[in-house]
């Protein structure tokens, strides 16, 4: 065993040496980086004056926090932190690796501008694989480079919140590496999001005013999360290797308000003018065809999940599915479509906001009979096969309806 | 010293001094220099960790336990009916009272976590000494790493105006 042991620490590089003492010293040179890179990178680089060892460690940290913490800047203050940035990166070592660039500002009142653009274009230079920029809520005007196309070999994940981007910086084609796409807040003005490598995006609270309706073309993508987006309902491309969506639309344009019950005032309204033909796109189903588990959340007001039932695809993989209140309207026409096209579904799951009505049971369960619909033959065959299958259902059509608290 | 306990590999770890820790492969295998060694087939017998004493040992497979994912040793069995969002949070609570040691430990467990390559203990040490030094002075700093000053007063001057930029 001695010997199997020895042949075995032979095998490991052989561990830094420990300096002296038992304070953080004792810690190797690219720890003591990695620890600092959880400093904003002002006070990482004032330990310069800590002790001799401290003197250069920020030179090579691996990751850039660049934060006002918070301060709202005036003229004076961009200007101070334009000057304290750009010495930081000029005076960096730039053969150390740039793992990520991290911008946080908040609120910037001057005609001076933080040089966001070209830190960002920097880091990438450096080879940054992380970056992300988020301003406050009031910046929201920033334009992003300038519609300059982002371009890296080395970017993975990008992140961004409350900044303007236009078509150039969401065309993705010179990031072959980015596979995570996080945005929150932005104001999009372009005609395609577009990425070969793309496998997880975030669309968070954005707002979507292109002159088009905006397309997703993601083939790559694995997970998508839309989710209570502002504008046009941007429509999405084939995704084949997808596995999870979710989509939540609220206060969006595709918003009709007959839908829920009342008149619709919109002359330019799509719902109203295309109600009775064929004619438009499939904007959000097709997309989502391939998914393993959906989560499709609608408003009452939204049109856009149901007109798309006018070409519902079949969701030969969706194994799970969570709906709400909006497959229940027109005698649960839109629910009746999603079993007929969601041939190996096991679970489902119905989300009602409303109080249950008279019709619901009160142990939270929806029971079908005395319902006024007539079931398919193909339908029933359906419900044959749910019945077979380990499903979470509370009748004998098999759905699990949760009331929302 | 590879063993099969209920249909679970298991590995031993030996820290230098003496200690040996049975632990389940993919609880090892939340340290990403173990997991190379295991995939490289080197680890088919007990692993000597150098550098990390029995005590920090303990404590990192006491981490790693509580990290790996679903079914771990914990008998927390992977279930459908807790939410991915309860499980974080129950886990930042945990992290937070694993955190609670004293200087010495957290810097033992920085260089442990580093040398092992266990990426979620070195940014939870990092991060929690970061934010004991965080609006301190200089002095204070300084104590709080057990750092000395070790700069002719002359040095420091001319290291001040050197980078005065970051001190504006």
């Amino acid at each position: 065993m001695p010997k199997e042991q020895a042949t075995v620490s032979r095998r490991w590089k052989a561990a830094p040496e420990a300096r002296g003492g038992e304070g953080i010293d004792a810690l190797p040179g690219e720890v003591l980086q990695h620890v600092l890179s959880f400093l904003p990178v002002a006070e990482a680089v004032q330990t310069c004056v800590l002790a001799r060892r401290w003197r250069d460690l920020w030179k090579s940290m691996p990751v850039l926090r660049i934060t006002c913490e918070g301060r709202i800047l005036n003229r004076r203050g961009v200007r101070r932190l334009n000057k304290f940035v750009n010495h930081l990166l000029l005076l960096r070592d730039r053969s150390a690796p740039l793992h990520a660039c991290e911008i946080e500002l908040s609120t910037f009142h001057s005609q001076d501008e933080p040089q966001v653009n070209l830190w960002i274009r920097h880091a990438l230079l450096c080879q940054a694989r992380v970056l992300s920029v988020h301003l406050g809520r009031d910046n929201n005007s920033f334009e992003l480079l300038e519609d300059l196309p982002l371009v890296s070999l080395h970017l993975t994940r990008l992140e961004l919140c409350n900044v303007v981007l236009n078509d150039s910086i969401l065309y993705f084609s010179s990031c072959p590496a980015l596979e995570e796409l996080w945005m929150r807040g932005c104001y999009v003005q372009a005609d395609m999001i577009m990425s070969q490598s793309l496998k997880r995006l975030t669309i968070l609270d954005c707002i979507f005013y292109p002159n088009e309706r905006t397309r997703i073309s993601v083939p790559s993508l694995v997970t998508l999360e839309l989710i209570e987006c502002w504008g046009r309902t941007p429509l999405l491309e084939s995704m084949p290797s997808l596995v999870t969506g979710s989509i939540k639309l609220a206060d969006c344009d595709d918003c009709c308000g007959k839908e829920a019950g009342g008149s619709c005032v919109d002359v330019t309204c799509e719902n109203c003018s295309s109600i009775d033909d064929d004619t438009g796109d499939c904007v959000l189903l097709n997309g989502l065809s391939e998914a393993k588990s959906l989560e499709l959340i609608a408003e009452p007001c939204v049109f856009i999940l149901k007109r798309d039932l006018m070409w519902c695809p079949t969701f030969s993989k969706l194994k799970t599915l969570l709906l709400n209140d909006w497959c229940m309207k027109a005698n649960l026409g839109a629910l009746m479509c999603f079993l007929q096209h969601t041939p190996v579904l096991e679970k489902l799951t119905i989300q009602l906001c409303q109080a249950p009505s008279s019709r619901m049971g009160t142990e939270g369960s929806y029971n079908l009979t005395g319902q006024p619909f007539v079931l398919s033959n193909k339908l029933k065959q359906q419900q044959q096969q749910h019945s077979e299958a380990p499903v979470e259902r509370a009748m004998a059509a098999g759905y699990a309806v949760v009331p929302r608290n | 010293m590879a063993t099969r306990e209920a249909g679970k590999k298991m590995i031993m770890l030996k820290s230098p001094d003496g200690m040996e820790f049975e632990v389940e492969e993919a609880v090892a295998m939340e340290s990403q220099t173990i997991r190379k060694m295991i995939e490289d087939d080197c680890a088919d017998t007990a692993i000597l960790i150098p550098n990390i004493n029995s005590k920090i040992l303990s404590r990192v497979i006491e981490y790693c336990n509580k990290h790996v994912p679903t079914t771990g040793a914990t008998g927390a069995a992977a279930s459908d009916t807790v939410a991915p969002a309860a499980l974080a949070e129950d886990l930042k609570i945990w992290d937070a009272e694993f955190i609670k040691v004293n200087r010495a430990t957290r810097f033992n467990l920085i260089q442990a976590a580093s040398y092992l390559n266990i990426k979620g203990l070195l940014d939870l040490t990092s991060q929690t000494t970061i934010d004991t030094i965080s609006d301190n002075s200089l002095e204070e700093i300084r104590s709080f790493l057990s750092t000395k000053n070790d700069y002719l007063p002359e040095e420091e001057q001319t290291i001040r105006r050197e980078n005065q930029w970051a001190f504006q």
